[in-house]
């Protein structure tokens, strides 16, 4: 019991209930909250895997530096592509701009249904796949490749 | 030239077609399997491929910071996935039995309590609506039973229509509330995982690479040693004949 209430405080604290509702009522700000949590997410475990890898005894000295690099720059390019692509998708001009394009003949609850899903999948495809699995690895080998060459 | 074309804005007929937008008109919300898998796919396929294409590091070198990638996707999808949907269930299961709320509070994360009050309000105005009522208790919330209430209630009497309204709304706030509560919970479960699912990588990914290099090796030396000699007897033969 102790515990619930510990807990009830914490979600009913004043912080927590205004970060729902906002998250409810305001969709940009959703999307950039979630953003911001992905990026955070991934930029902490890059970190953990460049420390991780600097203390690991079992991984060849010419590889470890190599690798210990890539975590590096994977790490900084994944902030830089997925907020940079997140900031994109989310903003009502892109989403105007390919709906009118896509939808110009669809009206009311389908063109609205449309659009919401159109805003998922691009956020899905541009986002996590485009930015975070094409654009990441690609600018890491760049900046670790200029690193060694210095 | 239909790229061009597209970037100007003159789309393609079949592009821009009547069948695509209602394709996207009929779409339900992207779930979270097809979130995971995509998520997979990506870490497990397609950066390995980008770093072996793009990096000019020596074979050896890159394959050993690529393949850490499919590693990692293998630990997650073994372990953080399981514990963030399980996590995610109980987080459910708890918050409909009340235990993120306070008392006499209005602000509620408990869904179930608010579906309940509202599916028996509709119940006791528009009994004869039994199809919604079905749908609300075996699907549960959704933006499509929304618009649906909402184009429903447009229909009703004006005082019926005020009460049905308020208790749906009550409902929708604190399936909403729930589902955000959710979210953040996952978050903050899956931040708190990293330091352990780096570590298991960190542990298991050179072990996997060094008896794969290992393997390599002893495989190029069989072929080495089992090459010449038989290169070099057949050297000596055609020698001889020639001699002879």
């Amino acid at each position: 019991m102790k515990i619930q209430k510990i807990v009830s405080d914490i979600t009913n604290s004043n912080f927590v209930r205004n970060h729902i509702r906002k998250s409810s009522l305001n969709s940009k700000f959703l999307a950039r909250t979630l953003l911001i949590t992905s990026v955070s997410k991934d930029v902490f475990a890059y970190g953990l895997r460049v420390f991780n890898t600097l203390r690991n005894d079992s991984i060849p000295q010419d590889k470890k530096n190599y690798t210990a690099k890539m975590d590096a720059a994977s790490g900084i390019a994944t902030a830089i592509s997925q907020i940079g692509a997140g900031f994109l998708v989310s903003s009502e001009k892109f989403q105007d701009f390919f709906s009118k394009k896509l939808f110009s003949k669809l009206k009311g609850k389908d063109l609205k249904n449309a659009k919401t899903a159109f805003g998922a999948l691009s956020t899905l495809i541009l986002a996590s796949v485009f930015a975070k699995r094409i654009v990441t690895p690609y600018i890491a080998c760049k900046m670790s490749g200029d690193k060694n060459k210095a | 030239m239909n790229g061009i074309n597209a970037i100007k804005g003159n789309y393609p007929q079949n592009f821009c077609g009547a069948n695509i937008a209602k394709r996207f008109a009929k779409m339900g919300e992207i779930g979270e399997g097809a979130s995971i898998a995509c998520d997979f796919l990506g870490k497990a396929i397609i950066v390995p491929a980008v770093i072996m294409s793009v990096s000019k590091e020596p074979k050896e070198k890159k394959e050993f910071s690529a393949f850490k990638n499919p590693v990692a996707a293998v630990i997650q999808l073994a372990l953080e996935v399981p514990v963030l949907i399980g996590g995610s269930k109980v987080v459910e299961k708890l918050a409909d039995k009340g235990y993120f709320d306070k008392e006499n509070s209005a602000f509620t994360y408990n869904q179930k309590k608010m579906r309940e009050s509202f599916v028996s309000l509709f119940k006791k105005l528009q009994p004869q609506k039994e199809e919604f009522i079905e749908k609300i208790n075996k699907q549960g919330y959704s933006k499509h039973l929304a618009e649906d209430f909402h184009e429903f209630i447009k229909t009703v009497d004006p005082s019926v229509r005020k009460e049905l309204g308020a208790s749906f709304r009550k409902f929708e706030n604190a399936y909403k509330n729930q589902f955000h509560l959710k979210n953040r919970l996952c978050f903050l479960t899956a931040l708190i995982l990293t330091p352990l699912l780096c570590g298991i990588e960190n542990y298991i990914h050179p072990k996997i690479m060094n008896k794969v290099y290992k393997y390599e090796h002893d495989h190029e030396k069989i072929k080495t040693h089992s090459l010449f000699p038989s290169i070099s007897k057949f050297a000596l033969e055609t020698k001889m004949k020639g001699a002879r």
